[in-house]
């Protein structure tokens, strides 16, 4: 069965760069451009993950990630935070608001697909 | 007044020992005392009024209290007194006034009109204390007071200020380093999905030319993650941790990372790390780029031999020694070594790539967790860098 991402990405080039990447390696991708739009696509959808951007404008990502978290019908989609930020505290504050990873931009293409891989839930059962 | 004929009521022999004694009492008391007729003939003054004004008793009897008259109240001032004793109440107030000796002073008073059984004013009872001094003090409290007010108020501003100026430098890194990393992760992606040739196959030249795309990019990631941790080390706004780590495991990360430079150059790169350097408390983050910065240095001026960091360690301090056997660094030049955007000897035109960033970002990590960054070299046959870094730093 076809894993099912949703990502979370307001830049053009970024979301067509991840898109690109994880549909190369078989996942299927949609993706939202703002935090609200990505919690309306998360309630209604069936996902696999969501890869949230944490610099988004209006509603940042820890936001989103907390509403996504308080909510029963997305709280068991792992989420991994993708960050340009790099301070200091950016990965605790993403995972105090819920998010299981994390990843800093730049992303390195030849091993961003099997870093998020850990965090999908095992395959096998139903 | 009603007081006088409670205390009549109280004698019981000698009908003139009494006035006597109550005039006595008066003269001895510590307040100034004047008696007057009810146009303001002096009567009878204590030796306190004496005392306060400089007049003898003799020199005022039959004046009029207006010789103390210093021109500080108005007439409407003494307006007000007289319409108030002249209809039977009594007046307090402060007034300025003149001594003998024409120098001012300040005095606190009651003036208590006394009236006939007909309710017509007869006599006035004025009692004063010279309060200059209290009023001195008081002027002088006012006036600390208020410079206090002013000092707590200006040091509220400046601290807001530089809160403010905090917040806003804070919130400018936050956003460059965002609004820099983001075009450059997709400048990095897309070069990268090229070389793997995940679109599709690609030729020998575009490869060599992505190569140095790729190669430009990550130069210019190097740079932003030097520019901005600098701005964020002078800016107050670097965090380092502070959790026990595996120093080993920190020191085979950066050596690992420097091998495939060093192989590249033909230079022997080695390790030497006591068994049992356990645990440190720091940032390990931070150890490992500074130990990759003195090694990539290190790999960077040396042309021929080896690259060696040793490590030496004690109760209390870690020493991580980064040895080359290089170009070296003139005697003039180490003090500037460590100041940012210096590289040595280069002038304009550079032969190294680098920010000369590199050590100023070090020796200021290093101090952040309360280790240091030193140098010894010698021109022409090499340098030796020293990370000294204590085990349990702040220890809490
Ligand atoms: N191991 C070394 N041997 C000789 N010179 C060195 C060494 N390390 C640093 N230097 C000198 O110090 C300068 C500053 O170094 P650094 O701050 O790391 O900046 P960068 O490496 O970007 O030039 C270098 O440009 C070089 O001239
Ligand atoms: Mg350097």
């Amino acid at each position: 069965m076809t894993r099912h991402v949703l990502l979370i990405e307001d830049n053009e080039q970024n979301r067509y760069l991840t898109t690109f990447l994880l549909e190369k390696s078989g996942y299927r991708v949609t993706s939202a451009v703002t935090g609200p739009d990505g919690i309306e696509l998360a309630r209604g959808g069936a996902f696999d993950l969501i890869l949230l951007d944490i610099q988004l404008p209006a509603m940042d990502g820890y936001a989103v990630a907390a509403s996504l978290k308080a909510d029963p019908r997305t709280r068991g989609v792992p989420i991994v935070a993708v960050t340009s930020h790099a301070m200091v505290g950016d990965r605790e504050k993403a995972l105090a608001s819920g998010s299981q990873g994390y990843i800093e931009k730049p992303i390195d293409p030849e091993t961003f697909v099997s870093e998020i891989e850990r965090f999908l839930p095992s395959r096998g059962v139903p | 007044m009603s007081g006088g004929g409670g205390a009549e009521s109280g004698e019981s022999s000698g009908g003139d020992t009494l006035p006597r004694l109550q005039l006595a009492a008066l003269d001895a008391v510590a307040n100034a005392i004047v008696f007057t007729d009810s146009r303001g003939v002096i009567l009878w003054v204590n030796a306190a009024w004496g005392t306060m004004t400089g007049y003898s008793r003799a020199e005022v009897l039959g004046q009029n209290p207006r010789i103390l008259k210093s021109g500080a109240q108005s007439r409407a001032f003494y307006g007000e007194l007289w319409r108030t004793i002249l209809s039977g109440r009594v007046w307090r107030g402060e007034l300025v006034n003149k001594r003998k000796d024409g120098s001012l002073y300040t005095e606190e008073e009651t003036i208590t009109p006394l009236c006939d059984p007909d309710g017509k004013v007869t006599h006035f009872i004025a009692i004063k204390q010279d309060i200059s001094d209290r009023k001195l003090a008081e002027l002088a409290l006012r006036e600390s007071e208020e410079r206090a007010r002013k000092a707590a108020s200006e040091l509220a501003i400046a601290k807001e200020r530089a809160e403010s100026a905090d917040r806003l430098k804070s919130a400018f890194l936050a956003t460059m380093s965002h609004e820099l990393r983001t075009p450059l992760n997709s400048i990095i992606g897309f070069t990268g999905i090229l070389l793997q040739e995940l679109p599709g196959p690609i030729n020998a030249e575009q490869r060599k030319q992505l190569e140095m795309v790729r190669g430009s990019s990550r130069h210019l990631l190097a740079l932003i993650n030097d520019v901005l941790d600098i701005s964020k080390i002078e800016a107050g706004q670097l965090e380092v941790r502070r959790e026990p780590f595996d120093l080993e495991a920190c020191i085979e990360r950066a050596v690992g990372a420097v091998r495939p430079l060093a192989e590249k150059k033909g230079l022997a790169l080695a390790s030497s790390v006591p068994a049992g350097v356990g645990q440190v408390v720091g940032d390990p983050r931070r150890v490992e780029q500074v130990l990759l910065n003195l090694l990539t240095n290190a790999v960077k001026f040396t042309d021929r031999g080896r690259v060696s960091l040793e490590v030496a360690s004690d109760d209390d301090r870690v020493r991580m020694t980064v040895r080359d056997t290089g170009v070296g660094i003139q005697s003039a030049d180490l003090a500037a070594l460590f100041q940012p955007f210096r590289q040595v000897g280069s002038g304009l035109a550079r032969s190294h790539e680098g920010t000369g960033l590199g050590l100023a970002i070090c020796r200021r990590l290093a101090g952040l967790m309360g280790g240091d960054v030193s140098v010894e070299s010698e021109w022409g046959s090499g340098s030796a860098f020293t990370f000294a870094l204590p085990r349990r730093w702040g220890n809490r």
